[in-house]
């Protein structure tokens, strides 16, 4: 219990806390359109993509630094953000007409996304620790500038959402229907996968590709096993997204564990206690 | 390509005339269109209309272009070549009935949330379904027979139900054609005569017209007014009672068919 108090108190766990509970929030509220859509894939595809602008980044840098021999830095998130929105427009479509399904276009952006981000780090030479650790991601090393930038993000695209709510339900269910009553599915479907987009390439870049990939689709999965209505399936990921965050902190904290795959395990111990509720209660 | 100007003008000047002597006004006029995927060429070189009022069914098997020719005219999809012309004076609203298979049931959506996407088209950007809307829910429910189901699940439902929740969102959208891919697929034929039923008496009370889709000659034989035979590519259209001849049947589908009256009603044995 002093460790849990001991926890609170410290700033840096004050700012991993906040901004854990941010990504978890967005990326869980999302990761029900991402299940219902089963467009699970796409999320995947969507980190790795975003972790190859990160490595992308770096790899550029340390070529610049060779060629005008002085130290140059620029963030990595406008090439993870430009490279994931480019990935984004190309995965929302579907084509019927595509010769290639949109599944296996997802499945091959996914493995060379993520073969090119090892290539370049294996590439970047003394770059690799610090490279590593944006892919993969670390939420202890979130800062309070961002939990800012996050809360930014989330309350962007909790806008957006809020606002266009019905096309997006709309022309994830039922896009032809939509198309027939004026509502233009493709356009919506696009923003859909935009804010989707956006969300992944800057919450990798403070949680981790695991953490991130976690939240947008195991408090979705379970929300659905017990949540009676879409309102409550919305309500229930986000909670059970929160409280994952929080406690796998927690318990990183206290005993010591890695906090990305405590949060994960986390989150797989709510799933599995829902399919047995489902089973046997609900 | 004057062969196909020809036929063009001829085709309007046969609908000009049919209107004139008829009073029915074109809804959708399909003018020398291709339809097709790229380069892959599903239907070809159609011309025909349909008329405000009528009931006009497409019969056609698996993969013969009835889904196809369905997004054309909903303009989901554009077509290769020639126009698809939609009445502007009649100010079509489409109510979409699609295959049920289509709809995915790990939605957790009630009956009433699915027939209320059927006002999101009109009620614009920014607005959500109010009390007027949610009023109109419950009419086309009560109305379709199924007023009691409103807060059960979609997935919960029978093929029936579903069916009927599908057609009260057409309803909700003030549809003036309702369009209806394959209502029957996979009901028994006390579901089909039911289903069939409600689109009749809604043809009658509301005067909506009825584009029905089936790969079942058998169902539109006595409900169709004019009825369209797709067949590997080759297109028949027509009055019911010049299409379900002998010759015609065997012309199109190759096979002899025969045309039998059974206590008043047309049946095909082929």
């Amino acid at each position: 219990m002093s460790k849990l108090l001991e926890m609170f108190q410290q700033d840096f766990m004050q700012n991993v806390l906040a901004g854990t509970a941010v990504v978890a929030a967005i990326c869980a509220y999302l990761g029900v359109f991402i299940v219902l859509r089963r467009a699970v894939f796409v999320g995947a595809a969507l980190a790795q993509v975003s972790s190859f602008g990160v490595a992308l980044s770096f790899i550029i840098c340390a070529i610049l630094e060779r060629w005008h021999q002085r130290e140059i830095h620029f963030p990595p998130q406008p090439f993870a953000l430009a490279l994931t929105l480019g990935a984004t427009v190309l995965l929302a479509v579907q084509h019927r007409e595509r010769r290639v399904p949109r599944e296996t276009v997802i499945g091959v952006a996914y493995c060379v996304a993520g073969a090119l981000a090892i290539l370049v780090v294996a590439a970047s030479g003394h770059l690799q620790a610090e490279v590593l650790n944006l892919l993969f991601g670390n939420v202890l090393t979130i800062s309070r500038a961002g939990v800012i930038g996050l809360a930014a993000l989330a309350a962007g695209v909790g806008v957006v959402h809020w606002l266009f709510h019905k096309e997006f339900l709309f022309t994830s269910f039922d896009p032809d229907t939509a198309v027939a009553l004026g509502v233009r599915a493709r356009f919506w479907n696009i923003v859909l996968f935009l804010t989707i987009g956006v969300t992944i390439a800057l919450a990798i870049r403070a949680a981790g590709a695991l953490v991130v990939f976690n939240f947008l689709v195991l408090p979705a999965a379970t929300a659905l096993m017990i949540g009676k209505s879409l309102r409550a399936v919305f309500v229930v990921s986000i909670i059970l997204g929160v409280a994952s965050a929080f406690a796998g902190i927690a318990i990183s904290y206290i005993a010591d564990w890695p906090s990305g795959a405590t949060i994960v395990a986390v989150n797989a111990v709510w799933l599995v206690v829902a399919s047995v509720a489902r089973r046997w209660l609900l | 390509m004057v062969a196909t100007a020809e036929r063009v003008r001829l085709f309007r000047a046969l609908h000009d005339a049919l209107q004139n002597t008829m009073g029915m006004a074109d809804l959708i006029r399909f003018e020398n269109v291709t339809l097709g995927y790229r380069r892959n060429v599903v239907l070809a070189d159609l011309n025909f209309a349909v008329q405000e009022g009528e009931f006009f069914g497409i019969v056609g098997a698996n993969g013969s272009g009835k889904t196809t020719l369905l997004r054309a005219m909903l303009g989901v999809m554009a077509p290769l070549a020639g126009r698809v012309h939609v009445s502007q004076t009649a100010e079509v609203h489409f109510g979409y009935v699609p295959q049920r298979g289509f709809l995915d049931e790990i939605f957790p959506l009630t009956a009433r949330e699915i027939v209320l996407m059927g006002c999101y088209g009109r009620l614009g950007l920014w607005r959500r379904p109010g009390q007027r809307e949610h009023e109109q829910a419950e009419k086309c429910l009560a109305q379709v027979g199924i007023g009691a189901l409103a807060t059960q699940r979609f997935r919960n439902l029978s093929g029936g139900q579903k069916q009927r929740v599908l057609i009260a969102r057409a309803l909700v959208a003030e549809a003036k054609v309702l369009v209806l891919d394959e209502p029957t697929d996979g009901m028994d034929l006390e579901g089909q005569r039911a289903i069939l039923d409600l689109i009749e008496d809604l043809r009658e009370r509301s005067g909506v017209s009825v584009i029905y889709v089936t790969h079942r000659l058998n169902e539109l034989a006595n409900a169709a007014q004019r009825l369209m035979l797709l067949h590997e590519g080759k297109v028949r259209i027509g009055r019911v009672e010049e299409i379900l001849t002998g010759p015609v049947l065997r012309e199109v589908y190759g096979v002899d068919a025969k045309v039998e009256q059974l206590d008043g009603k047309r049946v095909i044995i082929a």
